[in-house]
């Protein structure tokens, strides 16, 4: 049976009536059957049997009656059911279909089951269910949205009560929607963060959506740094709520705080550099400097154009046709090095070498470069002393040549005069000697002044003009411009259109003997090099030496620093890349794009990023629309985009078509309806994105709502991706240049504890602790392993203290390294100070001087070796010459005196040449002159030439040719060289009568040297050293010899593709094999 | 006469040194090898010694040190001509107590001048 009340009531209804109808209708009937029944007894006499039926009638009507009147009863009520049917059943299903609505179901539909009013009722009820279920979806998935946003949200009315939040709200800030709803947005907000909250919730009643940063009371953590977007919530044009956007801001803030002590941590590392370090703009202009940039080219050098600091120009130095760095940098991309000259404060010049390298967005794009600039000027200079040193190398060995074979004073000057002039660049010179009774200087040759002008001064009176002078002092004039020097104002000099002019005495070791000057027709400055040269020429041999020793030692010293360079190079680059790897926001990007696009059911969305300049970029599309980071409209172009943007509210035009004030991007035709949505921080417009749909659609306001909010998370993402970007590029920057750097770098916290060390200092020290995760122990622990430590853990100290005091300084001591090793080493110290200024720590910059140090000792040792080598044969031209020049040597002895100088030359021209080969071989510039060697000619060669030694010392002296080798080539004079120079040392290292033998055979594929002897042997301490250059063992204290000679035969022995092998005990004897393939490698 | 004994194991040396002295009218006793030195020295009592430093065997610095702790041959002046020419050096053989310290390369008239000099100081006497 169905329950449906209404039937109930139709049925009560029907007994009512019933009631009401029938039983007064009984009643009557029944009265009135008996009354007249009783009419009838009245009238007529009744039988006895008459009246028992009478009796029985009036009990049979009544049952008559009530049993016809209940039939009639129930058949009427059965009719009525059954007519009432029809209009019961519609109404039943308009009860269903309300039931259903009541318990949620939207998804149904009733039954027309009549066309009366009813069907039509049912019919508006179908329509009313399925509007309502449609508008319910609808809101419902605005909901989820709200719901399932990570960013907390609340939504406050006009008396700033909160009416809403979600459930991100609940998991950030602890408060349960039942303790928030109803409460003042001002109950969770400090006093300072409530003035904040007023103003910014003034604007959103002006209609207004801003981002700003707060600080929030959660439950349970105190304040939260939070950044909020707020917007007011319009109904019919009238602000009716506002909602606010919540972004954790915690992590930011934290990290935010961390990198930007890390960055100042590492700004006051970079600042304690002795380099100078700048970075530089596409402007050409500086953008950051460390101290030492600071200290060079004063406070103001940030904003400043990197030409107008370092070289002084107006415009940027490649217009005047230099190598720029930064434009390569910025063009190919690449690091880059270079040298350039620059001027520095108070107009010195400096030469800097340049190391520029690229500093990348995330997109790859080069938005900045890095100049590491170091002082090289001291480097350069050396260079340029080597090449002026070579020079005169090459006169002095020449000079030395022509000592050895030529006694003719003339001769000797003539052509010192002429290397002289040249080697200084001057323009003619000449030479006076002093004529016998020593009165007058005779001009015997001069070169580049006119024969009119010489005559008039072929004599010159001793005491009288330049010359004269100086042969009277014997100290130099030297005079950049005679025309402007006080000291000659006499001169007849100065009508000759001489303006430069050295005259330097020519002096035997104690007598005068002549004056040679050299001139210039322009004013010419002698430094205090030339100066020097000029005095030296006299003795010149000596200097030879130690030049070449210099050049050498330059040459090395150039090695090391190229292979620190590279190195440097090696890490920077290394850098660069890893500045590339940061937070990747496309990603985020194109997926909120693609999910605006299937909420709002778009046919195309896109988001366009305004650049600096105020073009407007493709950051993301839907589908095809051109390159990323490609320009779709420029910042002239009237677009959409831009309309809102600059109105800072959402666009919507539902006819594309008539719009024609605005430009459209070829990609959209096609489409009728645009909604452009601006994406903004604070006072920052960021760009905007915009919907196209084909159709000509209308956004409902709710819908616009949605898209605004999704359009300020969207700007908060982008401007948090690019605060990362930035301050994680700077520390980055900081950190890489840090570790590349090959100074050893360490910061030591106020109680001494290591907070950083980078690679080259761990490597320097080598020390257990250092290399183990230094961070965090205490300095004095680590420097401490080994106890000898002691006076550089003092010295460390004593920096730390100044830099408690603000100091920075430097001090030198010595470290003793984990192997054992002793290093000198120059410490530079700076205070690293915190945010608040306040000391932190120190940083120490750690310089290894130990390279410096030995070359500075090597220097000396040479000096002293190869000085006192030069010294006995130059005695002998000296002295000797002197007593000739003096006709003290009678004739008989003349012979014996020009024999000895000329002996004595040859010597001191060997040794040059000696030297000079060695230089030669080891540069790789030594010509290889190929020839046939026959070993044979070559040990009679030796044996003859070392025949008067050998008799003399009355050595057992044999030469042996195991086997006939033939066809081998190799450069036979250097064969030779190598050969007597072994030859020589057993001859010399051997007591007289003892053997030597050389043996030349095969071994192998190779040709063997055997140079055996009995002789005194190399003591073992002495063995280790056995090819170092000039370097002299102990026997070297009692002969002579420039510790040359095995250095020379290695290199020759290695020129062939060979080695050289010493064995040796001392008392023993001494054996050299060299062993050279047959056939050379090319 | 006045007699002069120099030890250097160059030849030219010897020669220069004695021909200039002999000038002089010096006599000059040569000697090519310093290990017995101080014998020949004491044989011959010169007044003035000239001494090379880097000698084989035994070095000039330690033949004039054995001089000077000779008390019979302690007054004898000595020249030291060496080709040692660092300032240091020159300390040094001062120390030991040389009279003059001559650098080669030398002039061998300054040479004579500095003999003259020390040995008529010494005639005076």
């Amino acid at each position: 049976m169905f329950k449906n009340r209404l039937a109930y009531k139709l049925l009560v209804v029907f007994l009512v009536f019933a009631l009401a109808v029938i039983a007064p209708l009984s009643l009557i009937l029944y009265y009135d059957s008996v009354s007249m029944i009783q009419d009838i007894e009245r009238v007529a006499f009744l039988l006895p049997e008459q009246k028992a039926i009478h009796d029985g009638f009036e009990t049979q009507v009544i049952d008559t009656f009530v049993s016809l009147v209940f039939y009639i009863f129930i058949l009427s009520f059965i009719a009525s059911l059954f007519l009432s049917r029809r209009f019961l059943m519609p109404v039943r299903e308009l009860y269903r279909g309300a039931k259903a609505i009541e318990e949620g179901v939207l998804d149904m539909r009733l039954d027309v089951k009549s066309d009366d009013e009813l069907g039509a009722v049912t019919k508006a009820f179908n329509d009313m269910a399925a509007g309502l279920k449609e508008k319910t979806n609808a809101l419902m998935r605005k909901d989820i949205y709200v719901n399932s946003m990570l960013d907390p949200l609340w939504v406050v009315d006009m008396d700033n009560i909160i009416t809403d939040i979600n459930p991100a709200f609940t998991r950030l800030l602890g408060y349960t929607i039942d303790e928030v709803i109803g409460a003042s947005i001002f109950d969770f907000l400090d006093e300072e963060n409530e003035k904040v909250m007023r103003t910014q919730l003034s604007k959103r009643d002006e209609g207004i959506s801003s981002s700003y940063g707060i600080s929030i009371i959660s439950k349970n953590e105190g304040l939260i740094p939070v950044l909020i977007s707020g917007a007011p919530v319009v109904e019919n044009g009238e602000v009716v709520a506002k909602i606010g956007i919540i972004k954790d801001f915690r992590a930011e803030v934290a990290l935010r705080d961390a990198l930007k002590e890390e960055k100042d941590h590492s700004e006051a590392i970079m600042d304690s550099l002795v380099d100078v370090l700048v970075v530089i703009n596409r402007d050409m202009r500086i953008i950051k400097a460390n101290r030492a940039a600071i200290a060079t080219a004063g406070e103001d050098i940030t904003g400043r154009f990197c030409h107008e600091i370092f070289h002084k120009l107006p415009e940027s130095c490649f217009i005047r046709g230099m190598d720029c760095p930064v434009k390569v940098v910025f063009e190919t991309g690449r690091s880059y090095k270079t040298v350039h000259e620059h001027v520095e404060a108070g107009n010195v010049k400096v030469f800097h070498e340049i190391t520029a390298f690229p500093v990348k967005s995330s997109g790859s794009e080069i938005i900045n470069v890095v100049e590491l600039i170091r002082d090289i000027t001291e480097k350069k200079s050396f260079e340029d002393e080597i090449a002026q040193r070579n020079k005169e190398l090459v006169t002095l060995n020449s000079i030395s040549r022509m000592l050895s074979h030529s006694l003719r004073a003339e001769d000797i000057f003539n052509n010192v005069l002429e290397k002289v002039i040249d080697m200084l660049r001057m323009d003619g010179g000449g030479i006076y000697f002093l004529d016998e009774a020593g009165r007058e200087l005779i001009c015997r040759y001069q070169k580049g002044a006119s024969e009119d002008f010489m005559r008039g001064v072929a004599r010159v009176r001793v005491g009288e003009d330049i010359p004269g002078r100086v042969a009277v002092t014997g100290q130099s004039i030297v005079s950049p411009d005679i025309l402007k020097d006080e000291r000659v104002e006499k001169s007849i000099l100065r009508h000759s259109g001489i303006r430069g002019l050295a005259a330097i005495p020519v002096k035997g070791k104690e007598k005068l003997m002549g004056v040679f000057y050299i001139f210039s027709f322009s004013p010419r400055i002698f430094t205090p090099e030339d100066e020097r040269i000029l005095d030296s020429v006299g003795e010149m041999a000596g200097m030879a030496f130690e030049n070449i020793r210099l050049y050498e030692k330059m040459r090395e010293l150039y090695e090391h620093q190229r292979k620190r360079r590279a190195a440097e190079q090696q890490n920077l680059l290394m850098f660069a890349s890893l500045l590339s790897d940061t937070l990747d926001i496309n990603t985020v990007l194109d997926s909120a794009v693609s999910a605006i696009k299937d909420t709002s059911k778009a046919d195309f969305v896109w988001l366009l990023q305004a650049d600096e300049t105020g073009n407007l970029l493709l950051s993301s599309a839907s589908q095809e629309a051109g390159a990323k980071g490609g320009m779709v409209y420029s910042r002239d172009t009237s677009s959409i985009e831009r309309y809102s943007m600059e109105k800072r509210k959402p666009i919507v035009f539902s006819e594309l078509v008539t719009e024609s004030r605005f430009y459209l991007s070829e990609y959209l035709s096609g489409y009728n309806t645009a909604c452009s949505i601006p994406v903004y921080v604070g006072n920052k417009t960021l760009g905007a994105f915009t919907l196209y749909f084909r159709g000509f659609t209308i956004l409902p306001e709710e819908d616009i709502f949605f898209l605004q909010t999704a359009g300020n998370i969207l700007a908060v993402s982008m401007e948090r991706a690019r605060l990362y970007e930035e301050v994680i590029i700077e520390k980055g920057m900081a950190d890489a240049i840090l570790q590349s750097i090959a100074d050893g770098i360490m910061t030591v916290d106020t109680d001494g504890r290591v907070v950083s060390m980078n690679r080259a200092a761990k490597a320097m020290t080598g020390l257990p602790y250092a290399l183990d995760e230094p961070v965090g122990r205490p300095c004095c622990d680590i420097f401490g392993y080994s106890p000898e430590n002691t006076e550089l853990r003092w010295a460390l100290g004593e920096c730390l203290e100044e830099a408690v005091l603000k100091r920075v300084s430097a001090r030198e001591a010595e470290l003793f390294t984990a192997g054992g090793r002793k290093l000198p080493i120059e410490i530079n110290s700076a205070p690293v100070t915190d945010k608040e200024g306040k000391v932190a720590g120190v940083v120490y910059v750690l310089r290894d001087k130990s390279r410096e140090k030995e070359m500075d000792t090597m220097k000396t040792e040479f000096v002293r070796a190869v000085s006192h080598e030069f010294r006995t044969p130059l005695s002998a031209i000296v002295g000797m010459a002197e007593m000739l020049m003096d006709g003290e040597v009678g004739r008989d002895r003349q012979r014996e005196y020009l024999n000895t100088i000329l002996l004595e030359g040859r010597r001191l021209s060997d040794m040059v040449s000696e030297l000079l080969d060695v230089a030669r071989i080891e540069s790789g510039k030594e010509v290889f002159r190929e020839s046939e060697i026959d070993f044979k000619a070559v040990l009679e060669d030796i044996r003859e030439a070392f025949n008067p030694v050998i008799l003399k010392k009355e050595m057992k002296f044999s030469t042996r040719l195991e086997e006939e080798i033939k066809g081998y080539k190799g450069d036979k004079d250097k064969i030779k060289q190598m050969l007597m120079n072994l030859v020589d040392n057993s001859l010399t290292y051997s007591d007289g009568g003892c053997a030597v033998e050389v043996n030349v055979g095969r071994h192998g594929d190779a040709v063997r040297i055997q140079v055996r002897d009995e002789g005194w042997g190399i003591p073992d301490e002495d063995m280790g050293h056995l090819g170092e250059k000039f370097y002299r063992g102990r026997h070297g204290l009692s002969t002579k010899g420039t510790g040359l000679g095995l250095s020379l035969c290695r290199e020759i022995a290695k020129m062939h593709g060979g080695d050289l092998h010493i064995e040796s005990a001392a008392g023993e004897g001494t054996t050299v094999t060299v062993e050279i393939p047959l056939r050379r490698k090319e | 006469m006045s007699k002069v004994i120099i030890i250097d194991d160059e030849p030219f040396i010897l020669m220069m040194v004695e021909d200039k002295l002999k000038r002089a009218g010096i006599k000059v006793v040569t000697l090519r090898e310093s290990v017995n030195a101080v014998d020949v020295i004491r044989k011959e009592s010169p007044d003035l010694i000239i001494l090379d430093w880097m000698m084989p065997e035994v070095s000039g610095i330690e033949v004039c040190r054995r001089l000077k702790a000779d008390p019979d041959l302690a007054a004898i002046p000595i020249f030291m001509l060496t080709a040692k020419g660092q300032e240091e050096d020159e300390k040094q053989g001062l120390i030991c107590g040389v009279e003059r310290y001559i650098t080669k390369p030398f002039s061998p008239k300054v040479l004579l001048d500095h003999v003259l000099e020390t040995l008529g100081r010494q005639g005076s006497r």
